[in-house]
């Protein structure tokens, strides 16, 4: 019932308890006892309005938290490998490397003063031994394969030079430059206009097979557009987990019928794109 | 082109006003005649002063003759000892540039590290006896914190002269002095750029692509961090170029803020103004420079440039 294409989970994640931290204060629970698992060619939409711990619980699995948020319990497992309780510098090496995060904003995530392709040969030569032509051209290699335009396919380009689009196509393709095992794709699409958006969900589509991959929204029609699988979440806990087609015809919980009743894009654009 | 010509344009309105303006403000401020002539002249003699040099002409002419000259450059003579004017600002200017620009690097030398340091994180001991201390810096008038380093260093300890501008060791204590009250507003600012950096999603993203912490400080939030502090050094530097006329006369040092109060004090106008003249054009010239550094470090200033292709 879980994933249609392998039975061993790429992640696997039990009982995940986040606690924020404040300086001087009681820890506060953010997510409690979240268990999930994304198996090779699945996509899971994490769906759930903004406070529901959705982002947090994704981030968690790279150990990607702000600063007075910690990982107060549970496990997380990467192609069989804990990795929760991994040191910090072999966490780096699969953050970018096993890992790959697209973020919401494209434009606040680009340094304003670094080109595109800067960020990428970065990550390349942090993730594969190659020299810095090399890197260079599988940075356009990328970009181009996310099709962006032009000769060097924007290579060179600083963030403010793009549009929202294609900052976000940028952003695919340093989450896919070196062939994370695990996609996680917080909010890709909420800043860009809604055409826009159909392209971008189309793009990661089609970038999702053959790896596992989470999709964060708080927008159900967004996660109807591509995932296999949609676990809602509400303050902080699952509350309901299943087939997409299950969760979207039939659900079983009253969150999961008012996050339908608000689903932004028209039903036709979002059918099997 | 058309940015050059609005420069000049700018320019030239900003002198024009000013120096008008001081015109007829020094005007104001006495008789340079008595001063010329001395207390005991009589009438006769003042008035024969006045002749010579052109006070008995009305104001409007006196300064339709200023301007003219000022078009050639031509400030007159210092009523003091008849010397040319610009000359005199010319000669003492180097020694107030050269203040300037020691300052200058000794406190980016000091802010940039202190700052990115107490921007990296908000607690610790250390840190928080460094925030106190620099809080008290910037709380100090800086000629009260020169004049205690004369008193701890030139005049108890006796390592350092207090005064003159004569070689390495004479240097120490004016640089010190107007460096420690650049420091404290330089610090600070960098202490917030590199926060704000640290918390921002660009450096999420390198974090996110497994970048490590030295690069992450040093290809990410240090560029960022710098960037915006570059208003900050081009204002410090603004302030310094017009003449640190506290901290000249307290070490009497021979640059153009000792000059002013001089030229100030015993009326001697025309080289007043030619002071005035040169400090204009620095300040605009250290404008012009801050917004080239600027252009340079931000490529968002720069324009949107060619590398887009269609939306999508």
């Amino acid at each position: 019932m879980n994933g249609p294409v392998n039975d061993t989970p790429i992640l696997a994640i039990r009982d995940l308890q986040i606690d924020a931290v404040p300086a001087g204060g009681a820890p506060r629970r953010l997510v409690d006892g979240v268990s999930l698992s994304v198996a090779a060619g699945e996509v899971l939409g994490i769906v759930g309005q903004s406070g529901s711990g959705k982002s947090l619980s994704a981030f968690a699995v790279a150990r990607l938290l702000p600063d007075g948020v910690r990982l107060a319990g549970g496990s997380v497992h990467l192609g069989g490998q804990r990795i929760d309780d991994l040191d910090e510098g072999r966490m780096r090496a699969l953050r970018g490397g096993r890992i790959g995060f697209v973020f919401q904003d494209p434009l606040s995530s680009f340094n304003p003063v670094r080109t595109i392709g800067s960020i990428l040969i970065e990550s390349i030569r942090r993730h594969q031994r190659l020299d810095a032509k090399s890197a260079r051209t599988l940075a356009v290699e990328m970009l181009a394969r996310m099709r962006l335009p032009g000769k060097d396919a924007c290579v060179d380009a600083y963030p403010h030079q793009l549009s929202g689009g294609q900052r976000q196509r940028a952003m695919i393709a340093l989450a896919l430059a070196n062939g994370p095992d695990l996609l996680i794709a917080d909010e890709p699409t909420t800043a860009l206009d809604p055409t826009i958006q159909l392209q971008i969900l189309a793009l990661l589509k089609q970038q999702t097979a053959g790896r596992a991959s989470i999709l964060i929204t708080h927008d159900l029609s967004v996660a109807a557009a591509i995932c296999n699988r949609i676990a809602v979440m509400h303050q902080g806990r699952l509350v309901e987990s299943g087939p997409a087609a299950q969760v979207l015809t039939d659900p079983q919980h009253d969150y999961t019928r008012s996050l339908l009743r608000h689903a932004r894009l028209a039903p036709a654009a979002t059918g099997e794109a | 082109m058309l940015r050059l010509l609005i420069w000049a344009r700018d320019f030239a309105f900003l002198l024009v006003a000013t120096m008008t303006v001081l015109f007829f403000l020094v005007r104001l401020a006495g008789d340079p005649a008595i001063m010329l002539a001395g207390p005991d002249a009589t009438p006769a003699q003042l008035d024969a002063v006045r002749q010579a040099y052109g006070f008995d002409r009305s104001l409007i002419e006196q300064y339709l003759i200023f301007a003219s000259h000022m078009v050639r450059l031509d400030f007159g003579t210092s009523l003091a000892d008849g010397m040319p004017a610009l000359d005199k600002v010319l000669d003492t200017y180097p020694a107030s540039l050269f203040l300037a620009v020691m300052a200058m690097a000794l406190n980016l030398a000091v802010s940039i590290p202190v700052g990115a340091w107490l921007g990296q994180e908000r607690g610790g001991a250390g840190r928080r006896l460094a925030r106190g201390f620099i809080s008290v810096m910037q709380g100090f008038p800086g000629f009260v914190l020169a004049l205690l380093l004369v008193n701890l260093f030139a005049v108890g300890l006796e390592w350092l002269p207090s005064v003159g501008y004569a070689g390495p060791a004479s240097w120490v204590l004016p640089v010190v002095s107007v460096a420690s009250f650049l420091a404290p507003k330089l610090i600070r600012v960098v202490e917030a750029n590199t926060a704000a950096a640290y918390r921002s999603h660009y450096v999420r993203t390198a974090v996110a692509i497994g970048t490590g912490p030295r690069t992450i400080l040093w290809r990410h939030v240090m560029p960022n961090a710098l960037l915006g502090a570059t208003a900050v050094v081009g204002a410090e530097f603004a302030f310094m170029v017009t003449g640190l006329v506290v901290i000249e006369t307290i070490f009497a040092w021979p640059g153009i803020g000792w000059l002013l109060v001089r030229s100030t004090l015993n009326l001697d106008f025309p080289v007043v103004q030619a002071i005035v003249f040169i400090i204009v054009i620095a300040v605009f010239l250290t404008n012009l420079a801050t917004e080239a550094v600027q252009m340079r470090l931000d490529p968002r200033l720069r324009g949107p440039g060619a590398a887009g292709g269609a939306n999508g």
